[in-house]
């Protein structure tokens, strides 16, 4: 996330520094969200800058025994079950331990039950031998309801129920949690109080914290306190057609052409159609999104944050001017787009970084559109969809075209709602010739048409 | 920031703009209707902060006067609780100050200062006998006095969070606050400490009660035996903040000075925020260091912003903080510089590990970058008069303003709250924001804080607020502080516009 000068790689230490690997363990029994929050916090880990991956347990097993059969796999009197089990958990740690020592991942998280204080110590000295922190999230909920919407919205559609019917599916599953059930040890305020981790509560209600030591961990705590799972939905749009896109040029703060005061007009429509419950509404503070938001008669937030990628010394200049001017930079911007820093201006990374309290924020929220700019739009899809930073700036985010993102299981569903008003493709596919010395065509090989 | 006119704020949200929808195209009407007859309103651009407004007849549209019924603006009455000596002022004061330096107007109510506002004169820990009836009738009165400036801060005065710092250790007393909040449709968030550490107790009342008022005629010894006599009062009636008996309301309970929270109910966007706050703040002592890059070629020109790099007296300065920082002795310190060139050239003098923020570069000066002031005057004459008139929300035409700097350096500031010490080498309106952070400073003193080159500010928490050291490392360096003009008007001449820019 920030650039660091120091003049030896602490990398080979095992004494913990700051820049310690990071090991997130998972507690709490089936169906309490647990997968959930690994992914969802390994795909924001990963947005914000930090090489995360997850090891999901079950995973592990499910490769090993290839046919799940019952639950009494998981009775605690099964010795062969019990063996298996041990087997792909350390499995999963040396996979872990490959990932953090030698792979450089910062933060690795651990996906299983955990939910006996043995297996938690086997993992903490796992940890402590390898010079790596450790941080808890244990998930803890009684709620009948919630526990029942988990099995059906993610538990029925695993490999393990593939040739069940609903019923059967739930009936199983309710004896694996029993299968836990005695031997369940959650994290408790005294004999754990040297430990760090997060005690989630009824689903976000109410959460425990104990010892916070680095700002990962604190950085994670947030992050979770602020994750919920109300059903909503984010729309995300850029602002109509510019006058500049028009002409080709990036940048600038100019107003709509009048083929994107229709598309604002059109976005109305399509809103009241959707019927969408307490819509937020956020632009940036560019002209042409609040031209756009200003169509839809409804109040709207403008926030600084969400301005178009500035391109410095670039800005408001056609490809082939760049290409003209500055064709170095027009090749290395091509060769690593995402870490490329226009002259007096921002790159992708920097606008993750500008990004990252939009994106808190829209976790918070429940129904939100935010109209803003194809740089922006690449970042904040890049998040929800969990793209590499590789993939980001290429995102395909044309004019006119609403994006409308809707939680479900353990990712997110994209509808694409193209509104049917004409405007110009801004979107520049990277070239095959990326290097500083190639010609002007084959730099400019890929530029879409403009006036 | 506090700000002089809290009825400017944007309903003290973080600083975004919120923008209301146009009054005609209400949605009782039509659809049909609505759309023959819907045209989107006008924009200007507000001269001074360059923000996009709808105007109505070329005039700018009002925002919508504040509501009554609770909504994401709804102002927030924070509530601490606690025995006597667990830090509740310490924390209400400090939540305070973040607050307002991010744009939320936020003011503390310490119901202790009502009680010797009355009483004038501190007898004794009996006054908090809880079979004291005198002094109980004595103490609801000012709980309800202090309430009563509460409520006319959040609704009248333009107040967005008030902080009631007090006790509070009954259900009851809360109870009471709980149905005036309600009243008057603030949303309540409870802050309790609790702490049974007898070494960080005593460390408390040597560091703020032996200093108070109530104490100025007696000895440590008195002082402090009647101090715990006094906690003893409230000890008994103490009911703490409960996961199932108050399971309804929103609260954070700090245990043992940050090692463990149980955070229930965050309802919003500020309660976030402070729960964040408040998890990333401790008490071990440490110093946060400031200064600036060594003078730079760009300083000496008089011209502003750009990526130069050091003069030769700048880097002798940089020679200097080495020196500076080795007498110093400082354990473990975190230096961070920007990523421009002239933090970055002194941070590598010190042969140390070092961090680059982005987000501590110095302010976009857009189209200024590079002027001298004498320029800016020639070129824009208009914008240097703005930015006279109102320092901190001015923008720079494609550029930034100090408002915007603020809301850039959050993220440093809760870093600095998490770190012990730390060197943080800047540029000078960047060390203005940081420093207004750490001593309080208004948004109108900010732009105007003094943070001449080569010289070190030593910062080191002290009671409730920051001592600072000012050292100046004895290197000569161009001034770079141009004061606000007398004359701030438009139709200004270029001589009254330049009085105050400093020789180079």
């Amino acid at each position: 996330m920030r650039g660091s000068c120091r003049p030896n790689n602490p990398r080979d230490r095992t004494v913990c520094m700051t820049n310690c690997p990071t090991l997130i363990v998972t507690v709490g029994l089936p169906a309490r969200g647990k997968t959930y929050i690994s992914k969802k916090l390994t795909r924001y880990l990963n947005w914000i800058g930090v090489p995360t991956k997850e090891f999901n347990v079950g995973d592990y097993r499910r490769e090993c025994l290839k046919i799940y059969k019952s639950f009494e796999f998981f009775r605690p009197d099964n010795e062969e079950g019990v063996k298996i089990r041990r087997q792909c958990a350390m499995s999963a740690l040396n996979d872990v331990r490959q990932y953090l020592s030698v792979e450089g991942g910062q933060v690795a998280v651990f996906d299983a039950t955990n939910t006996t204080r043995d297996r938690r110590g086997t993992i903490m000295k796992f940890a402590e031998q390898n010079g790596f922190k450790v941080f808890f999230v244990e998930s803890v909920c009684e709620d009948p309801e919630v526990i029942a919407q988990n099995i059906v919205q993610v538990k029925l559609g695993n490999p393990d129920y593939m040739n069940c019917s609903s019923e059967e599916a739930i009936e199983d599953f309710m004896e694996r949690i029993k299968c836990y059930e005695t031997s369940y040890q959650p994290l408790d305020e005294d004999l754990d109080s040297d430990v760090s981790y997060i005690k989630i509560m009824d689903v976000g209600r109410r959460y425990l914290v104990n010892r916070v030591v680095d700002h990962i961990q604190s950085r994670i705590v947030y992050y979770l306190m602020n994750i919920h799972i109300t059903p909503r939905s984010i729309y995300l749009c850029r602002h109509g057609e510019s006058d500049l896109n028009i002409k080709g040029r990036i940048g600038g703060d100019s107003g709509l052409s009048s083929r994107g005061k229709e598309f604002a007009k059109r976005l109305r429509s399509f809103l009241e159609e959707q019927k969408i419950k307490d819509l937020k509404i956020w632009t940036s503070q560019m002209k042409r999104t609040i031209q756009t938001a200003e169509c839809l008669g409804v109040p709207y937030e403008q926030w600084k944050s969400l301005n178009e990628i500035d391109a410095g010394v670039c800005e408001e200049m056609m490809y082939e001017e760049i290409q003209e001017h500055f064709p170095l930079e027009f090749a290395l911007r091509d060769q690593d787009k995402y870490r490329y820093r226009y002259p007096k201006g921002e790159s992708y990374e920097d606008l993750v970084q500008r990004l990252e309290p939009v994106i808190m924020e829209l976790e918070r929220q429940e129904n939100v559109l935010v109209i803003c700019h194809q740089a922006v739009m690449r970042c904040l899809l890049a998040y929800f969809l969990d793209k590499t930073s590789h993939e980001l700036p290429y995102l395909k985010c044309p004019l006119h075209t609403v994006l409308k993102l809707t939680p479900v299981a353990y990712g997110c569903k994209v509808e694409s709602v193209y509104l049917g008003v004409e405007s110009v493709n801004t979107h520049r596919d990277r070239p095959e010739n990326v290097n500083v010395q190639r010609s002007t065509e084959d730099a400019l090989q890929t530029v879409p048409a403009h006036l």
